[in-house]
């Protein structure tokens, strides 16, 4: 489950035999990425087409989603997350914690990490907005 | 009009379909962008110039950046793991200005290296080809 935070668009997730083929997805943003570097749609089409908005509690559904952890963006929904990522329960919360505020941090770029709540919040959003359309 | 300052930009990597930040960078150069050309010079060419024609291709240098490494942070351990288990991956440069313009594209071949000196800290360096067309916003 991770944070609010911009992920690949749900229409763009090729499966197949329900399980993600990575590769063809890669392809069909770089579909949309041509359409957009020839001017055939606008970059604003790009993003809402290749990327969504998630929001905080969104469960990503992904053979790599434990990195998500490992870093402190997410927690991990399943067993077989929490075994993956290898961290206990009290490293994952430190991790939770650390990686919420380097978050905030590189989004206002203050190196020492910190920097003011409503700085950070004002900068995401203003990502993320996009998004939204 | 307006001059912006690079404080605050932000590369992110394509991690669990979730665009992620590396954190910290140092410098990154983003993938340069050029349409290719080639020489139709000829011996029976009237003229004194070099003629080139477009060959109908844009190629791409590759991108480098520079970052702080720590081994044990889940970003940069998925950059190296993308080396060992070769795999595309999608990135993003997100720019400090106003409307936080971005630039995507999509990197091939990885290379990851580690930089150690004596007056300085761990680093890395990371560098990136890249397959297709990178996309620049306004």
């Amino acid at each position: 489950m991770i944070r609010s935070q911009e992920i690949t668009h749900p229409d763009l997730m090729i499966m197949r035999g329900g399980v993600l083929d990575q590769e063809a997805t890669l392809r069909a943003r770089q579909v949309q990425m041509n359409l957009c570097a020839s001017r055939q749609i606008t970059w604003d089409e790009y993003k809402r087409r290749t990327s969504i908005r998630a929001q905080e509690g969104h469960i990503v559904d992904h053979p790599g989603a434990y990195y998500l952890v490992m870093m402190g963006a997410a927690e991990p929904y399943d067993d077989e997350c929490r075994q993956k990522c290898g961290m206990t329960a009290p490293k994952i919360e430190a991790a939770l914690i650390a990686g919420e505020k380097l978050h905030k941090a590189q989004l206002t770029g203050q190196r020492q990490h910190d920097a003011a709540d409503g700085d950070a919040e004002k900068a995401h959003e203003t990502r993320l907005e996009r998004l939204d359309g | 009009m307006a001059f912006s300052k690079c404080k605050g930009t932000v590369l992110q990597i394509d991690i669990a379909s979730t665009m992620t930040t590396i954190a910290q960078l140092i410098e990154v150069d983003a993938p340069s962008m050029q349409s290719t050309s080639f020489e139709n010079l000829t011996l029976d060419q009237a003229g004194v110039g070099v003629a080139r024609e477009l060959t109908g291709y844009t190629d791409s240098d590759p991108f480098t950046a520079m970052i702080f490494w720590d081994p044990a942070l889940a970003p940069h351990i998925k950059l190296s793991d993308d080396i060992a288990t070769p795999a595309k991956t999608t990135w993003q440069i997100v720019f400090p200005n106003t409307g936080a313009s971005e630039i995507d594209w999509v990197s091939a071949g990885l290379k990851f290296k580690a930089v150690t000196a004596a007056r300085d800290g761990m680093k890395a360096e990371i560098e990136g080809d890249i397959d297709g067309v990178p996309v620049v916003t306004a």
